[in-house]
């Protein structure tokens, strides 16, 4: 892994320190992929099992979520860190908690696999734009994190693009959930469980979208929060 | 009681900066609370220009957090504080964020608004 960008202090516990904070995110981000897998997974095969396990899982993230908090507040109080170091430690703050968010989504789905689970009499393989979106926001979310473990935010501009892909596909998911729901409203109640779980992974995209964000404030220390793709994209060419 | 402790410090001017966060944390909260209210009244009643004046407004919001969150990474970076001051400015950034958030909700409602009006229209254009 490069470490140019935090292992040039001269105090070699600063150093570990700042490694050992990034570690961490890492592992909190590679758990929280596995959770959006999982649940989807729970969902499309309706293993009632998994969503459980996926829910009891969520208090990890948490977990993971106020260790990594309380870190970062000693060493900002401790090592009184300036520029890029003071930057990367605000934005863990930030990138973790974006990623409980989605932890919590997860969970969110897999409730809704519990529940989707007791009405899915002889159902099968319905799930195919839903799997496909998943994976989407997945690969989102796994290159962001990809580009926080290596620092760097080159090509960070086709993940945020990424994002516009999403929600297409969440537009036309939510369209058909519609003309399902008007061709038979015995539906209505399976579709609006199903309608939560694509808002769900919306909103997954959108918070890795965040994480891109707070990775360019890291780099750049520019704050690009809140801008359009485009006006994203005239910034990063700069 | 001030969480913001003014007026505890040797240095004056961290007071000050200190009371600028605490009336700008306050002023976004209040936009934020009229935000949310204007986009359930608007929703309710079917408003379009209110909705749209609800969406115009997200703007000052988003700019609200962008100077409130530097603001704070400045004075961390500057004024190096420590304990309670330390926790208060990290929290103060996590609080931006929640009332980023909340308004990005009060955004949606406005925006649901306007689709649902305009589905309204055309579904009585059919009829």
């Amino acid at each position: 892994m490069d470490n140019s960008k935090i292992a040039h202090h001269i105090s070699e516990n600063f150093n570990k320190e700042l490694e050992d904070i990034r570690n961490k995110v890492l592992t909190m981000g590679g758990l929280v992929e596995q959770q959006i897998e999982q649940s989807i997974h729970a969902l499309t095969s309706g293993d009632i099992e998994l969503a459980e396990l996926v829910i009891r899982q969520d208090n990890d993230i948490d977990e993971f979520e106020m260790i990594i908090d309380a870190e970062c507040t000693q060493i900002i109080a401790l090592r009184q860190p300036a520029a890029f170091d003071l930057r990367l430690l605000l934005v863990v703050l930030r990138i973790i908690n974006e990623l409980e968010r989605i932890g919590d989504l997860a969970e969110r789905i897999a409730k809704v696999a519990i529940q989707l689970s007791t009405t899915n009499e002889g159902r099968t393989d319905e799930y195919h734009e839903l799997k496909h979106m998943a994976g989407l926001v997945k690969e989102m979310l796994h290159a962001s994190l990809d580009n926080f473990a290596r620092m760097s935010i080159d090509g960070i501009t086709s993940i945020t693009g990424s994002d516009a892909a999403v929600d297409r596909e969440y537009a036309s998911i939510i369209r058909q959930l519609i003309t399902q729901m008007m061709e038979d409203p015995r539906n209505i109640t399976r579709m609006l469980d199903m309608l939560w779980t694509v808002r769900a992974l919306e909103r997954i995209g959108d918070h890795s979208r965040y994480i891109c964000e707070h990775l360019i404030y890291m780099v750049k220390g520019e704050d690009v929060r809140h801008l359009s793709q485009e006006e994203l994209e005239k910034i990063m060419s700069k | 009681m001030n969480r913001f402790n003014a007026e505890h410090h040797i240095s004056v001017p961290f007071d000050n900066d200190l009371e600028s966060i605490r009336a700008k944390v306050a002023m976004m909260g209040k936009l934020v609370e009229q935000q949310l209210s204007l986009a359930v009244e608007a929703f309710t009643n079917g408003d379009t220009t209110l909705a749209k004046t609800v969406l115009d407004q997200d703007d000052d919001v988003d700019q609200l957090e962008e100077s409130i969150d530097n603001e704070c990474a400045c004075i961390i970076a500057l004024r190096q504080p420590v304990g309670h001051d330390l926790a208060l400015l990290i929290d103060v950034i996590k609080v931006t964020n929640e009332l980023e958030n909340i308004a990005a909700k009060a955004e949606g409602i406005a925006d649901i608004t306007l689709q649902l009006n305009k589905s309204l229209l055309v579904s009585e254009d059919d009829g």
